[in-house]
């Protein structure tokens, strides 16, 4: 059953430089239990995706301004588009099904109250209880995210905590409520690399286990090759490529997605012999976005037909959307 | 916790000395030592020849102002520390009990002032910063603005006119803080005669500091609304007026709590004229009339004093400070 | 987007022009300049140019001996053959006395009414500003020196130098500041002068604060590194690397210092610790007008609308300024 489909998402900022389209027309389904890569560069849009799906867009000067996000909302009933929500039922979504985990564990945790309080805030909110059970609860998720000796650690401040505990304590947080899906925009991306590789095996264990759907935002395409399941490539708030993890990286079809994955440095080869490769140019300005396809300043493949139509996505294959017209190995 | 109470008590000790040197050097640099000033006023009083003499060879010996000038500082420091600071030049009287029937009054002035203060500035710039731009925003600005360009005498003198003489309203009394015969009221009548008397004498003082307190505030806010956690906290789902009051607010009443320490000593400056027009005795009056009448044991006892509790209060908001932000209490593991 | 560099003081001042009120505010307050500085001009009994027996000379600033004591309302009423005056629109000093119109309320005659003594309030308005305006940039401009020398020294150096100079300001902060100065200018004497001078010098611990915290950020940054690698003296350093940095919040605080000062001034004057009694200010106008609350309102309302306008003018361009510096701000 589909947990969550995105339909022609589009998110604007309206400010004096002009309009950023942010988010330009993004279109993916959710089922239960998958798990959903969405890559791209920095400023590509991803992070904006992930609030609009929560509506945590700050108001001035973003808004939502089109599509649909059909999320299954009951049991029983049909979907419900979470942008027609009023606010105070939405509020009801956050946190209790949908849930987000955000990437500086340092600066998103409010310095003055313990984790402790901050995960029973998030429990007492949804679900109630008595303190006694709240503080169960508490203990429950922290253990479950393989913070040691929880019944102290709930009293511990955030600066108390090592930045990989902190995550965890995000983590904690996040799935307090048991949410159906679970978006993790770069979760890993200011931790070591030691760390990393176990919060990203943690996310997936608690995914598995509470059998959630999980969006794992990130631009480190190996952190994809290792936990996703289907791959969705962002470029200038458009998505460019859509596929499985193996498809996406054995036969990329999108010249971006082709691009990115030759720019991983090779260890098998001589380093020494070649150059890095990088794709030339740069992204485009969000406001000032060219006709046509956004990356044919930038494209080895760009013909005439690129700058002057909207490209549409193309479903080549089953289970493969393209957004080029000359798409191909 | 401890190491840091005691490394802020150790660096108030040389503030501490130099407030007591500085005053001490204020006095001293006047022309003419106390003692023959002291002996001037007595011969205006027309004191006979054998008591000048007396007068100033006993105040030579009290202030040793035939030793040498640091000896002088010494003896007075000493004499300071048992809080002895002589007797007035006016009326004779222990410095030290005219102090302490005036310091009361003007800590009552002050403390009633702060707390209008912050309950009127905290919401309004709290919500100006929720808001910004709106129309509470621009309008609290612009009239805080007002008010504090306005001279507290002119005030003062606008008020007494409009509500407190025959001519229009009456509803205030324009002197002291009490009025006669009051001490036969109960305790709660006497309570409320007292503060009936100190309405006028507390919107002069506290007008000036709305808009200093709010922007404050509003800043501190928006700074704080921008952070991540706030993000998280609405993640979570929370109602927009928790992630204010509990989230961000907590957090933006930080800094403002150091303020409290700095708000003091602008405090006591203000009194001076706001005691004069209304006749309350306080430190305000008390000082200006004794500098009017060079009452030098009574200048240095305020000026000592007022600075050593101006450095307590600036102490006390610092502790104040940690205690709110755990950051500081407990530090890192 | 603009692509066009420009300098910071002219981004600042574009920013400030956005915000009409304060423009307004800031042509009051060169407004008020200009009379404080003209005043002789504005205000006088005697002629701004006169022509009398074949000489040319200008009363209003300096009075030829021959002629002290005339009766220049005669004078321009009759005037001798072949004499020609230009005289001030108002037509009193703040010496004149018109005993005949002692208390009289705003008129043709008195534009502003008449006080006690039955000096014409206009005149009196007109040369206060100059007390009041001269101490507030004078005082200002001597905390302003103190407060830089300090807190550059204290943000340079850090360590020893920046515990004793932090200490020093928690001193000068510690002390009531107004008490402070009434206890001095007893000793002293209340001169012009020496209010200036004791106004700027229990004024500075602001600018200071200010200056010590920018300095100690900016000491680390690169561009200070680079000079002092390249060898550069202490004080150059100070001087052309940390100094322009600061300018701009010690600019905002010179505004709203100079409001201040004003205040205090008035204040002093209020308490009778300002000017002379004889020399026209705003402070001593109000005190005087005390006694007369009941009957003449315009001695109450007028002098005190006069202080207020000007802080509010100082206090309005100094947050304008503040804003136009602020770069989250910049629209």
């Amino acid at each position: 059953m589909t947990l969550l489909s995105v339909k022609d998402l589009r998110t604007h900022f309206f400010t004096d430089a002009g309009v950023v389209k942010a988010v330009d027309g993004v279109d993916f389904a959710l089922e239960r239990g998958d798990t959903l890569g969405l890559v791209g560069e920095s400023g590509c849009g991803k992070s904006m995706m992930s609030l609009s799906l929560m509506r945590l867009v700050p108001d001035p000067p973003g808004r939502i301004v089109s599509g649909s996000v059909m999320f299954q909302l009951t049991q029983t009933g049909g979907p419900v588009d979470l942008l027609k929500l009023s606010e105070k039922q939405m509020r009801g979504v956050r946190g209790k099904r949908l849930a987000m985990v955000f990437q500086e564990p340092m600066t998103s945790l409010n310095p003055v109250y313990t984790i402790g309080d901050q995960i029973a805030e998030a429990v007492a909110l949804h679900d109630g209880g008595s303190r006694a059970s709240v503080r169960r609860r508490v203990i429950e998720m922290l253990s479950l995210v393989g913070i040691p000796t929880p019944e102290r650690r709930m009293k511990d401040y955030p600066h108390q905590l090592s930045g990989g505990m902190r995550q965890r304590a995000m983590v904690a947080m996040a799935l307090s409520c048991r949410p159906d899906v679970l978006i993790a925009d770069e979760p890993t991306t200011a931790l070591d690399v030691t760390i990393q590789a176990q919060i990203l095996d943690l996310i997936k264990r608690l995914q598995h286990e509470l059998g959630m759907a999980l969006i794992l935002v990130t631009h480190d395409l190996g952190v994809v090759a290792e936990t996703a399941g289907r791959v969705i490539v962002m470029y200038a708030g458009r998505f460019v490529e859509e596929g499985s993890v193996e498809q996406i990286f054995k036969e990329p079809m999108h010249p971006y997605t082709q691009g990115l994955l030759k720019a991983i440095p090779p260890l098998a080869r001589k380093l020494a012999a070649e150059r890095f490769f990088t794709i030339p140019g740069s992204v485009p300005n969000l406001a000032r976005l060219p006709a046509g396809c956004a990356f044919a300043d930038r494209c080895p493949k760009v013909q005439a037909r690129c700058r002057q139509e909207e490209v549409p996505a193309d479903p080549c294959k089953v289970g493969r959307l393209v957004r080029c017209f000359y798409s191909g190995s | 916790m401890l190491k840091y109470i005691v490394k802020r008590l150790l660096l108030m000790i040389p503030t501490l000395l130099g407030i007591m040197i500085i005053t001490f050097a204020v006095v001293h640099l006047a022309p003419g030592d106390p003692a023959s000033l002291k002996a001037q006023t007595a011969t205006d009083m027309l004191a006979s020849e054998g008591m000048t003499r007396e007068i100033v060879e006993s105040t030579r010996a009290l202030y040793g102002l035939d030793k040498p000038v640091h000896v002088q500082f010494l003896l007075w420091a000493k004499r300071v520390v048992t809080l002895d600071f002589g007797a007035s030049y006016r009326d004779h009287r222990l410095v030290i009990a005219k102090i302490g029937e005036a310091l009361p009054i003007t800590l009552t002035l002050n403390i009633l002032t702060i707390l209008v203060i912050y309950l009127i500035s905290i919401p309004i710039g709290a919500y100006s910063a929720l808001r910004p731009r709106g129309l509470l925003d621009k309008a609290s600005a612009i009239f805080f603005m007002a008010l504090y360009s306005l001279p507290s005498f002119w005030v003062a003198m606008m008020l007494i006119v409009l509500v407190a003489s025959g001519d229009y309203l009456n509803i205030f009394p324009i002197t002291g803080i009490v009025s006669p015969g009051a001490g036969a009221l109960p305790w709660y009548g006497w309570v409320a005669n007292v503060g009936w008397h100190l309405v006028l004498p507390v919107i002069c003082l506290t007008y000036g500091g709305f808009a200093f307190m709010s922007r404050f505030t509003r800043a501190s806010m928006l700074e704080v609304i921008r952070q991540d956690y706030i993000r998280t906290a609405r993640a979570k789902g929370l109602p927009e007026w928790k992630v204010a009051v509990n989230h961000a607010l907590r957090n933006a009443l930080i800094p403002l709590l150091t303020l409290m320490g700095t708000l003091l000593p602008a405090l006591l400056g203000g009194s001076v004229i706001v005691e004069q027009i209304f006749s309350i005795p306080g430190m305000g009056r008390l000082g200006f009339e004794s500098v009017l009448a060079r009452d030098y044991p009574v200048i240095m006892a305020i000026a000592t004093i007022s600075a050593f509790l101006t450095l307590v209060s600036i102490f006390l908001s610092d502790m104040m400070y940690a205690i709110v932000d755990p950051r500081i209490t407990f530090g890192k593991r | 987007m603009r692509e066009v560099s420009q300098r910071y003081s002219a981004l600042v001042w574009r920013q400030f022009r956005k915000s009409r009120l304060a423009v307004v505010c800031l042509c009051f307050i060169v407004l008020l300049a200009i009379v404080a500085i003209f005043a002789p001009l504005i205000a006088n009994d005697r002629p701004i140019i006169l022509k009398h027996e074949g000489k040319w000379s200008m009363p209003a600033l300096s009075l030829p001996p021959a002629l002290v004591g005339v009766d220049w309302d005669a004078m321009e009423r009759d005037p001798p053959q072949g004499s020609w005056m230009v005289r001030a629109p108002i037509r009193y000093r703040p010496g004149s006395y018109d005993l005949a119109a002692v208390l009289s309320p705003p008129s043709v005659r008195h534009i502003l009414g008449t006080d006690g003594d039955g000096r014409d309030v206009a005149a009196q308005l007109i040369w206060g500003s100059r007390a009041s305006l001269s101490v507030g940039i004078v005082a200002v401009g001597i905390a302003v020196a103190i407060g830089l020398a300090l807190g550059l020294l204290a943000g340079f150096y850090g360590g020893f130098v920046d515990i004793v100079v932090s200490r020093i300001i928690e001193v000068m902060i510690c002390f009531p500041t107004f008490f402070l100065i009434l206890t001095v200018l007893a000793f002293v004497g209340p001169s012009i002068y020496n209010i200036m001078i004791v106004i700027g010098v229990t004024g500075w611990t602001g600018v200071a604060r200010l200056v010590r915290g920018e300095c100690l950020k900016l000491r680390r940054r690169d561009f200070v590194v680079a000079a002092e690698v390249a060898g550069a003296r202490d004080v150059r350093i100070m001087w052309r690397h940390m100094l322009p940095n600061a300018m701009a919040p010690v600019l905002v605080s010179a505004t709203f210092g100079v409001a201040g000062a004003i205040l205090v001034e008035a204040s002093l004057s209020f308490l009778g610790f300002g000017v002379p009694p004889s020399d026209p200010s705003w402070g001593s106008m109000l005190s005087q007008a005390q006694q007369f609350m009941d009957i003449a309102w315009w001695l109450t309302l007028i002098p005190g609308f006069a202080i207020f306008a000007t802080i509010t003018a100082y206090n309005l361009v100094g947050e304008a300024l503040r804003d136009a510096i602020d770069p989250n701000l910049r629209t």
